[in-house]
């Protein structure tokens, strides 16, 4: 037990120091960056060996490392198998980024500080993803959010090449461009506004569990459940619970940040995307669904009247997460599918992807197994996690070498002979093609939405697959047929050149090895999700045929526009150009929310004229004066005179004595 | 049979009469030398300090013990703070020997500081209602003695306001005793005798004057800012430092026990207004204030309030029968008491250094001619202010909390009080370090400033909470 608290302690809180050494040592040459590398390889070397320890010994539990006694709050983590991948691909993800940033951020002004708060971001994330209290999962969540919005802000400048969208693009008085400060900003106020609430959220349940520890509440669960209902409060509280994670997970309608997000350095974007931040949500989500779905099936069990209540306002919630999951990847990939920026494909694409993610939550109350369909959703993050890591890494070099985020002005990139090599391996991941690992995974959560009996979100979804596929071949086509400048392109260095290698070899390699680690991988998580499966049914035939075949649509439409040239696609646009402006001003979403931050501002300078101008007066003015005159009138019987002295001791005496009888 | 609690309180009651006895006499009857008055002064203080310190160890020990056929009590809750006022009477009469040229004065002020050390001693731990009313006369007269000896027109004024206020309160002691109190025996707490609840409302309404009079509760403070601003330094730092905590202590022993005949709902919310009263009253007053020791003044008026807090919470815990809550007052108040009275009078010598009824400005820039005496001041006013780990910040905590579960709103009021006065506080020591200065030289006093500095922090890093539970009042 000792060697495990150390190794979380080296894992999970390391960063933390590190972050704090780097931030001291932030001017020396070099330094941070080697300083971040060499803390995460710890941290990564520490969390393979926590995870091997779990598959070892087969844990799971709750690792505590400190009880007070009298207030409860307790530092205590999660050691099961959902923890311990999670920890693994977080750290090892980051490493990667971290390495590839030695790189990219050479140079940098803000060399330093680029890495103490890299090393902070994996620190909270590594947090969230091993807590067992709740309020020290919130820590680390805030954490996320506050690195976030300083690496997102990174370049504090405002440069026009930091710039996300197209500069001076204004509908309905919106601008639909944004700079690195006011995303920073931006992806702050989205995020911490839902955590407000999930902090409520969080403070109910412990009124009504007396625990912040999850473990304990999966004890208690349906005892919980049956407390919420009594009181009215199960749909209230599971909105509180969730409405953070779909802030932090980018669900529509708070997907706005992320795209903004964009004006970070690219390998912030991969960070954000892969390792840290959107996927804490996923995780989050993940983690609690359990309390529901197995409360509300415990509940039924014993208490069948109120079980049917119960289960069936789960049911509902749930439904809605499907439906909000179904809409953003939906939403997201058809703003993909005419996007010009590389990097905003590849946002739209996340967000699309956790959108799949979050309709195999919302799946999972349909489904018989609901902790399979959970280790569904966790091998798709995974597999997410590793193909777009590695699309972002290979993006930041495309964007250096063109000196362009615009995919319409980039040369052909297929000049670039490794780089692209190892991209496509990755878009294909992405797209969805056998035997690569990002179409295991997506295949087996679109059987899980089909199974659930769903049509809309369903259909929906099945759609989105057919864009996915199609967007993300683009990408790669889009300037082999229309390359804007015919000069030579550079490879960067090996190091550089192999950390997005990595990442393509895992996505195919893990891909061909899939059919003989995926149910060993679906059983292992399904540990710690309250019911282990034994042994798997088959895949249905009509899913994969159903699946493969709307890949196989999307890569043959978009080589037919970008590669054989059959289509032109600018042609197609130009005929319907109130569609590709909708899309391209992202459903327009952006005008709600800019709209809603222009009336606060408003109603700011409101405050500030009346409220804040009178309290300014009041407190540097009034206040001061009152005090004062307040003093002077006080010290006005001391006058030094005797015979007043005495009069008002007597007086008082008097008084004393009235007040004292009398009332 | 003459018992050890008994030697041990006749040498302690003995030695301070002696010796003023022997100092005035020599100076006034024969030429000796001022060396030789302090070697006889400073060897009977350190005598009466051993013999109070012994006391203070029985007492702590024994956790109670008493005296003279129980006319004197021996309580931490007493026995503590009067070592603490021991230590600063030492403390006094060595900056005597060093500044004063005048031996005649010397003579005169160090014999009213003996009697000051001796009247406290007893009115801190006498039951006896005798006693403590010629405690009082004791500590009223060298008070008086203390302020009068310096014959410059302010300070004549201030001790004759001094007089005059001293004596119609002394009347309202009389007063007292007019009531009945002393009808059923000579022990506070010998029997129930105040037969209806208005008597022991008007006995109490008259101690409370009486001896508020000294403590500067509010409304019978009016004397106190004159007073202390005009008389010398030296003279408020022995009635701040010795005299007050005979005051407050005896005052709290006393109303104790007789709330503890005949307890008075009434009673406990009527001190507890005048505890805000006196506290607001006392911090307000003092933000404004330029005079260096009239702030010191109001400051003590507002600490009073605090120890007031106290009380109110020792009595509702007597009320309730709550022991628990008795302790942890009456060591609030105890605490709170060895803080004021090493800072306040160390604060006055200070202020006394910088001439009678100085300004605040005379303060300014002192860090960079004698920073230690300078960080020494700034020590006192953080513990009045109550900052942790300073003796102060535990008085006030402990204080506060025994009287949270009588009113949280009056310890909220507290509370916000003791913010107002970190105004005040706040601005004397930025005045102390702030740049510019035209002072010259170190201070005369600044070996002992260094000591009562260090007293208030190392006190408040450990040995006050070892001795917090020893600290109580004796419940009866």
């Amino acid at each position: 037990m000792m060697d495990l608290v150390i190794l979380y302690l080296l894992a999970v809180i390391q960063p933390f120091i590190f972050s704090a050494i780097i931030s001291i040592l932030y001017s020396v040459k070099k330094l941070p960056g080697y300083l971040s590398v060499f803390s995460l390889i710890m941290s990564t070397i520490s969390s393979a060996y926590i995870l091997y320890s779990i598959i070892e010994k087969s844990l799971n539990g709750v690792l505590s490392i400190s009880q007070f006694s009298n207030i409860s709050f307790s530092l205590s983590f999660f050691v099961d198998s959902y923890t311990g991948v999670m920890m693994v691909l977080v750290s090892f993800l980051s490493l990667v980024i971290a390495i590839y940033s030695l790189y990219y951020m050479d140079g940098d002004e803000g060399y330093g500080r680029y890495f103490a708060y890299f090393t902070f971001f994996v620190g909270s994330m590594l947090l969230v993803v091993s807590a067992d209290n709740l309020l020290l999962l919130f820590l680390g969540w805030e954490g996320t959010g506050l690195a976030s919005y300083a690496l997102i802000g990174h370049w504090r400048h405002d440069e026009k090449e930091r710039m996300i969208g197209e500069e001076g693009r204004v509908v309905a008085n919106t601008p639909m461009f944004s700079y690195p400060s006011v995303s920073g900003l931006r992806a702050l106020l989205f995020t911490r506004v839902p955590d407000i609430l999930m902090l409520i959220g969080i403070f109910a349940v412990y009124a009504y569990t007396g625990t912040f520890e999850i473990s304990n509440i999966f004890i208690t669960k349906a005892q919980f459940l049956l407390e919420l209902a009594r009181t009215g409060m199960l749909l209230p509280i599971m909105f509180l619970l969730s409405i953070g994670a779909l802030a932090k997970s980018a669900q529509f309608p708070f997907h706005e940040w992320l795209v903004t997000a964009m004006t970070g350095p690219t390998p912030v974007s991969a960070l954000i995307h892969a390792a840290t931040m959107v996927k804490a949500g996923v995780y989050y989500m993940v983690r609690i669904t359990p309390i529901f779905v197995y409360g509300a099936k415990e509940l039924l069990a014993e208490n069948p009247a109120i079980g049917q209540v119960v289960i069936a306002q789960v049911q509902t919630f749930y439904y809605g997460l499907m439906i909000i999951g179904a809409i953003t990847a939906f939403s997201l990939a058809s703003m993909a599918l005419v996007a010009r920026e590389a990097k905003l494909i590849l946002a739209y694409s996340t967000g699309s992807q956790l959108g799949f993610m979050f309709a195999g939550i919302g799946a999972s109350i349909f489904s018989s197994m609901p902790s399979l369909v959970l280790a569904f959703v966790v091998a798709h993050l995974i597999a997410h996690a590793v193909f777009k890591a590695g699309l972002f890494l290979g993006a930041g070099i495309y964007i250096h070498s063109n000196e362009s985020r615009f995919i319409d002005e980039w040369a052909d990139v297929h000049k670039m002979r490794i780089t692209t090599s190892f991209n496509w391996l990755l878009v294909l991941s992405l797209a969805g093609l056998p035997p690569f690992i990002g179409f295991w995974t997506k295949d087996s959560l679109i059987s899980s939405y089909l199974s659930s009996g769903m049509l809309i979100p369903a259909s929906l979804l099945l759609i989105t697959v057919l864009f996915t596929a199609f967007y993300s071949t683009r990408y790669l086509l889009y300037s082999h047929r229309y390359p804007a400048k015919e000069e030579e392109p550079h490879e960067p260095p090996v190091y550089v050149l192999s950390t997005y290698g990595i990442l393509a070899i895992l996505s195919i390699g893990l891909g061909i090895l899939w059919p003989l680690f995926g149910e060993k991988l679906f059983e292992f998580l399904s540990y710690s999700f309250l019911e282990p499966i034994k042994g798997m049914t088959g895949e249905e035939l009509t899913v994969i045929v159903s699946s493969i075949s709307l890949v196989l649509i999307g890569i043959l439409l978009s080589s037919l526009s970008y590669q054989f040239k059959f289509i032109d696609s600018k042609k197609v646009i130009s005929s319907m150009p109130e569609l590709n402006d909708f899309l391209r001003d992202r459903w327009l979403i952006n005008i709600l929310f800019y709209n809603i931050g222009v009336a606060f501002l408003k109603l700011g300078e409101l405050t500030y004229r009346f409220v804040e101008r009178g309290l300014d007066l009041g407190i540097n003015y009034g206040l001061p004066k009152l005090t004062s005159n307040l003093s002077k009138y006080f010290r006005k019987p001391i006058s030094g005179d005797l015979y007043s002295y005495v009069l008002y001791f007597v007086t008082g005496i008097i008084i004393v004595i009235l007040v004292l009888l009398f009332i | 049979m003459v018992g050890l609690n008994d030697a041990l309180a006749m040498f302690v009651v003995g030695i301070p009469i002696v010796a003023s006895s022997l100092i005035l006499l020599i100076v006034f009857l024969f030429n000796v030398k001022k060396r030789t008055v302090a070697v006889i002064s400073l060897t009977f203080g350190i005598a009466e300090l051993i013999g109070i310190a012994y006391v203070a160890y029985l007492a702590l020990t024994a956790q109670y013990s008493s005296a003279l056929n129980n006319l004197l009590i021996y309580d931490g809750f007493s026995t503590v703070p009067i070592l603490v006022a021991s230590f600063v009477l030492q403390l006094y009469l060595a900056s005597l020997y060093v500044s004063e040229e005048n031996l005649q004065m010397v003579s005169i002020l160090s014999a009213a500081g003996f009697l000051a050390i001796l009247a406290s001693f007893l009115l801190a731990t006498t039951s006896s209602i005798a006693l403590f009313i010629s405690s009082w006369l004791m500590l009223s007269i060298s008070s008086y003695a203390a302020v009068g000896a310096f014959k410059t027109k302010e300070t004549s004024d201030a001790a004759l306001k001094y007089a005059i206020m001293g004596t119609l309160s002394t009347l309202f002691i009389v007063m007292w005793l007019g009531t009945g109190a002393y009808l059923p025996g000579d022990n506070i707490y010998s029997s129930n005798w105040y037969g209806s609840g208005k008597l022991f409302l008007l006995a109490s309404a008259f101690l409370l004057a009486g001896v508020g009079f000294k403590l500067g509760v509010f409304p019978f403070h009016w004397w106190m800012p004159d007073v202390y601003t005009f008389a010398e330094g030296r003279a408020i730092a022995l009635i701040t430092g010795v005299a007050k905590v005979g005051a407050i202590l005896g005052f709290a022993r006393m109303i104790y026990y007789m709330f503890y005949v005949g307890p008075s709902e009434q009673l406990i919310d009527f001190i507890a207004v005048m505890s805000i009263l006196t506290m607001t009253f006392g911090n307000i007053a003092a933000l404004t204030t330029r005079l260096l020791p009239r702030i010191l003044a109001y400051s003590s008026i507002a600490q009073v309030g605090y120890i007031m807090v106290g009380i109110v919470g020792m009595l509702y815990g007597a009320s309730i029968g709550n022991q628990e809550l008795v302790y942890l007052a009456s060591s609030g108040i105890s605490i709170q008491t060895i803080g004021y009275s090493l800072a306040k009078s160390a604060s006055y010598l200070f202020s006394g250094e910088m001439g009678t009824a100085a300004m605040d400005e005379k303060l300014r820039g002192i860090f960079k001619t004698d920073s230690i005496s300078a960080a020494s001041l700034a020590i006192f006013l953080l513990s009045l202010l109550g900052l942790p780990p300073l003796v102060g910040f535990w008085g006030k905590l402990y204080l506060f909390e025994s009287a949270v579960s009588y009113s949280f709103l009056l310890v909220m009021i507290a509370i916000i009080n003791s913010g107002i006065s970190s105004y005040y506080y706040g601005r004397l020591i930025s005045v102390l370090f702030s740049e510019k200065g035209e002072k010259e030289g170190v201070l005369k006093f600044r070996i002992t400033y260094i000591i009562v500095a260090t007293l208030l922090f190392i006190l408040g890093i450990g040995i006050l909470q070892v001795l917090l539970p020893h600290l109580s009042i004796r419940t009866l």
